[in-house]
């Protein structure tokens, strides 16, 4: 029902991390309502990197060692592996049919994939830190959403097709107010191409230690030697403001400028 | 039989989302669409493999344009494409040229935009030069050049100084208040007033005198420079150089720099200063050229106070 795609071609800025916990947060609320999870979520993994699958693997393997010492299972997260210069769109569409949200992760580079991917998603999520280099780093991905929509418009001459593209602060530091709020001030000259999202994604230590487990903040935490485990992550609540911003629940921070068309002659 | 309409209308829903036509019309705009550093490559490679009307051209009768760097480079190693053209009786990828409206003085309307090596090697072979004539202006004709240049090899030194002597000298005279200043400055990556003075005059430098390098890639500025200064010993006798270098052919820049330094022989007896140095000698001499060459043999103690107590005894002695 619901395609989001994550894409921005600078790496290491929390693609996959926000997609796998945002993965966790929907499997979270369909458990929460005793919904099929089987058909909750879908990550299509189209890096090269393969990020999300070998993340998911690791889940796979460690879930044999949670299932012997307390008897269930972890949740399931389907993966689906595309490479970056596969035209996603039908793909999508097709997934679309069958699972709750699609979730996308593209690589961190310049790719088809995403360029592929943008025009059927209901959310485009541009991750970024807050640092000038980063915000730079966003306008070659702006210019390709802004691209897909543009030529859209000239084909179909549908002038009100937009790519809901907004740009979501990530790996943000506690105590680093300042940089977060002049980047927040920076986006807004990008408000011509995207929205800015209200969700800040924060840096959480505990990503380090349960990624080689495969688990995401809104698994069981497990301690030191993972026989013991607690219960989910505090910080896993920007993930579920997220999904409510996807959902349509929360509104963006600031919305993207509508051009308008005015009909009365120049004055 | 039960029928749910909220699952039917949810099913509608879904298959409605995009039509078939909504679809095509996404692919062709993503596909249409580029990233900035995608927008250069799109329109080179749309001009490279433009098909042009092949004809094939005694390529005597042809000229190079100018406006490509690489039309000033001299071929000094064409001995397996020169092999390879004859094989195959021309060249098989043909070079890219325009017509001139009018013939030029030698009566030659055919202009070479890029393929300076494959017409060398057909003139050298004796063979007729394939050549692929497209419409082009100097703005298309500069984008084609791009094109078919990347990848390839990058201009020696030499060839680099012959082009931007010939920009220069043109640019001149559209403007004469054109200095060097302006013209180093309009440089990408801009380079020093000084650097291109030197660049300017070394485009100077006697052609018979640069094809004794087979490896004319290997020049460096600095190297370039030191030849330029031994050119201008007041002792050298050019035409002596000229005679004496008629079938001597160097694999490196720095075979003929020697080969200067020995026929001015300008290592001077002047101002030599020595000292001993375990049964050896160190010694440092300044040369005529103006260099000071410092002389310390191999596995001497303390090596550095060595070199410390040469240089203050030499500086005293200056």
């Amino acid at each position: 029902m619901t395609i989001v795609v994550f894409g921005n071609k600078k790496g290491g800025v929390g693609k996959s991390m926000t997609a796998l916990n945002l993965s966790g947060a929907i499997i979270s609320r369909a458990i929460r309502q005793d919904l099929d999870t089987s058909k909750s979520v879908v990550i299509v993994d189209a890096d090269t990197n393969e990020t999300i699958v070998n993340y998911i693997r690791r889940r796979e393997a460690f879930n044999e060692k949670y299932k012997s010492l307390h008897g269930q299972e972890l949740p399931f997260i389907k993966v689906e592996l595309r490479r970056p210069d596969d035209s996603l769109t039908r793909d999508l569409v097709a997934l679309d049919n069958i699972y709750d949200y699609v979730i996308v992760d593209t690589g961190g580079y310049e790719n088809k994939a995403f360029k592929s991917a943008v025009g059927v998603a209901d959310a485009v999520y541009l991750p970024f830190q807050p640092a000038q280099v980063d915000i730079e780093q966003l306008i070659p991905t702006l210019f390709v959403i802004k691209g897909v929509e543009d030529n859209y418009r000239d084909i179909r001459g549908d002038d009100n097709f937009t790519i809901d593209a907004r740009l979501l602060l990530t790996l943000v530091e506690h105590g680093s107010r300042d940089l977060f709020s002049e980047a927040k001030e920076v986006c807004k000259q990008l408000l011509d191409f995207a929205s800015i999202s209200g969700v800040s994604i924060p840096k959480v230590k505990a990503v380090c230690k349960i990624q080689d487990s495969g688990l995401t903040l809104f698994d069981p935490q497990p301690n030191k030697d993972k026989t013991k485990f607690s219960s989910p992550h505090v910080k896993r609540a920007a993930f579920d403001l997220l999904l409510a911003e996807i959902d349509g629940e929360r509104p963006v921070e600031v919305k993207r400028n509508t051009i308008v068309v005015s009909d009365a002659p120049d004055t | 039989m039960e029928i749910d309409i909220n699952v039917l209308s949810a099913v509608k829903q879904k298959k409605d989302k995009f039509s078939e036509s909504e679809l095509l019309a996404m692919e062709q705009a993503s596909n249409q669409s580029r990233y900035p550093s995608e927008i250069k490559d799109v329109d080179s490679y749309s001009i490279n493999k433009e098909a042009g009307t092949i004809i094939s051209i005694n390529p005597n009768k042809t000229k190079l344009w100018t406006g490509n760097p690489r039309n000033f480079s001299f071929h000094t190693d064409l001995t397996e494409i020169t092999a390879l053209i004859k094989q195959t009786k021309g060249n098989v990828t043909p070079v890219v040229a325009r017509k001139l409206p009018v013939k030029d003085s030698d009566g030659v309307d055919i202009e070479i935009i890029a393929g300076s090596r494959r017409r060398a090697a057909c003139i050298e072979a004796c063979e007729n030069l394939t050549v692929s004539l497209v419409i082009a202006d100097d703005k298309k004709a500069k984008l084609i050049a791009e094109a078919e240049n990347k990848g390839r090899k990058d201009t020696d030194l030499f060839t680099d100084c012959r082009y931007l002597k010939y920009v220069f000298d043109n640019l001149k005279i559209a403007d004469n208040n054109l200095t060097i200043a302006m013209f180093a400055e309009i440089q990408i990556p801009v380079i020093t007033r000084q650097t291109m003075n030197e660049k300017l005059k070394l485009a100077d430098t006697p052609l018979w005198l640069q094809k004794t390098v087979t490896s004319p890639d290997l020049w460096t500025f600095r190297k370039a420079v030191r030849l330029k200064k031994l050119l201008s010993n007041e002792s050298l006798d050019l035409k002596k150089l000229k005679l004496s270098l008629k079938n001597q052919l160097f694999d490196k820049p720095d075979g003929l720099l020697l080969y200067l330094i020995e026929f001015i022989g300008i290592v001077s007896e002047a101002k030599n200063i020595s000292i001993p140095l375990n049964n050896k000698e160190a010694s440092i001499c300044e040369q005529k050229s103006g260099d000071t060459k410092i002389v310390i043999p191999k596995g001497s103690p303390d090596l550095i106070d060595k070199i410390e107590l040469l240089i203050r005894e030499f500086s005293k002695a200056q």
